[in-house]
């Protein structure tokens, strides 16, 4: 595997940016973050550069939702296999059902602590980023 | 001028059905000519169309009719569907004397002599506008309930999400700027935490009950003794922790929908554990007890606990209604709420019995036969 660039967060909600920051810098301080409040700005973004390591969506998002962001990465040759993880404030069975089905890894209902941020990230960068996770947290 | 009744009706000695026929007050039957005019009248006619017989009797039919419908040609209409199709049937709105409308079932039936042919018509008229009214009215209501329920469902969701930010950012501060706090402006955060976590469960509370309509699930034919043997493995450690003894007699069969009915029986018993008696083990009782209502089937959740007034057993069954303060027992007031709404969702009941001190008492009904879209 050749090493990754960054991790693109497409999230409109400032404070779920914050927190979503917060909890990455504690995992992984080292790796780059983009963070676009759109689904069009999140395929712009994709499309300007080399592939993310991993991209965190919102479902509810302005001009572009999370899910058409995740169909049109399926049909992408390049952008199919870059692992995507939904944080939604849903907790409905359908949506987490429907997340999978468009290829997200993991369908995370937003926390209500930075601790549950960490604690819902950690597993999945172990799997993308091996070697970069730090252990602990806050 | 005098009308000469008889040719249009040839007189036959008054009889018993004659006489039930005049003594009916509910439907207005009497007779036309092929023509369309009165040739007979009964007490009901009278009663709501409002004429006696002397006023009646040789005026044509369509009087009963509104304006634009006379204008329209429908009692000409009428008559000429029963005349072809032997019968003819409407809910229309019609006349009284007075020119009130009425809301009517109208049925006119032709009447043949014993050769065959045509000698008249026999109408039936029934006034419908109350039960019209109480339909619409009932409309209404189930338009306006549905609206309120999507309602609760949509603000107790949206609430949620600014409720989820106070917990997170109070978390934040707590993290990063607790050690500059002291013991006292670190409980104020503990107070926002613990009370904006009771808001979250409310709201959850609430939206469970709106889910028990809007949501509910497909009704399949399930033994309720394996529901509740579910029901208390899923409840293992609480059962466990507090020395309780659940003691289930052989239930039914029935067509229910599996996962409220697994909610109604976990709530009940969770209930049944929370409220017991301090120092006392809890006994929970599952008996088939029963029915009031045949086309039920009952079921009796008892137990040995710090029971309540018997002036509340309807209270506890209200939205948010507690008997207790939060200090003494957890909890949100929603769980029989929630129980009620399941047992009516199953076309059925929830009555509660009890006394302080000497344990409460659930008796659920449930319908043999569940309704549809009930």
């Amino acid at each position: 595997m050749q090493p990754q660039t960054y991790i693109l967060i497409g999230e409109d909600d400032p404070d779920d940016v914050l927190l979503l920051r917060k909890a990455l810098t504690t995992l992984c301080p080292d790796m780059e973050i983009d963070v676009q409040r759109n689904g069009e700005q999140v395929l712009k973004r994709l499309g300007d550069s080399t592939p993310p390591a991993l991209v965190i969506l919102d479902l509810n998002m302005p001009i572009l939702d999370g899910r058409k962001v995740m169909a049109v990465m399926q049909t992408h040759i390049a952008w199919k296999t870059i692992p995507v993880v939904v944080f939604s404030t849903s907790t409905q069975e359908a949506d987490r059902r429907r997340s999978i089905e468009l290829g997200a890894r993991e369908f995370i209902s937003k926390p209500n602590t930075l601790r549950g941020y960490i604690e819902a990230l950690r597993p999945v960068l172990n799997t993308v980023l091996p070697l970069t996770v730090a252990e602990g947290g806050s | 001028m005098v009308h000469d009744v008889t040719a249009a009706n040839p007189p036959t000695p008054p009889n018993l059905y004659q006489k039930l026929v005049e003594s009916i007050h509910d439907y207005a039957i009497y007779m036309l000519d092929l023509s369309g005019r009165v040739s007979s009248w009964n007490a009901g006619a009278q009663r709501f169309k409002g004429f006696t017989e002397d006023e009646i009797l040789g005026e044509h039919f369509s009087r009963f009719y509104l304006p634009e419908d006379v204008a329209n040609g429908r009692p000409f209409k009428a008559l000429q569907t029963a005349r072809v199709e032997g019968r003819f049937e409407d809910y229309a709105w019609r006349v009284r004397k007075n020119g009130e409308r009425f809301w009517a079932h109208v049925v006119i039936d032709l009447i043949r002599d014993e050769h065959g042919a045509p000698m008249g018509f026999a109408k039936i008229t029934r006034d419908i506008t109350e039960r019209r009214e109480a339909e619409s009215r009932l409309l209404t209501l189930r338009a306006v309930n549905q609206e309120l329920q999507e309602f609760v469902h949509v603000a107790s969701h949206d609430l949620r999400e600014p409720l989820r930010k106070v917990l997170a950012f109070s978390d934040l501060l707590e993290t990063e700027a607790g050690a500059k706090l002291d013991a006292e402006q670190r409980g104020y955060i503990r107070t926002i935490t613990s009370a904006t976590e009771r808001m979250q469960s409310l709201l959850d509370s609430l939206l469970s009950l709106t889910k028990v309509s809007s949501h509910g699930g497909s009704f399949e034919t399930r033994d309720l003794n394996q529901i509740v043997t579910d029901v208390i493995s899923d409840l293992e450690l609480a059962i466990n922790d507090r020395q309780a003894t659940i003691t289930v007699a052989p239930l039914p069969t029935l067509a229910i929908d599996p996962s409220q009915i697994r909610q109604l029986f976990q709530n009940l018993i969770e209930n049944a554990l929370k409220y017991s008696r301090p120092g006392v083990a809890p006994v929970v009782r599952i008996d088939s007890v029963k029915a009031d209502d045949p086309s039920c089937i009952a079921i009796q959740v008892s137990d040995n606990g710090l029971g309540f007034a018997p002036e509340h057993s309807d209270r506890i069954f209200g939205i948010f209604q507690r008997l207790h303060t939060r200090d003494e027992i957890a909890g949100s007031g929603v769980g029989l709420s929630i129980c009620r709404k399941i047992c009516e969702r199953h076309g059925g009941t929830i009555r509660a019995h009890g006394n302080p001190g000497q344990g409460a008492a659930f008796t659920l009904q449930l319908a043999k036969t569940p309704a549809i879209n009930s």
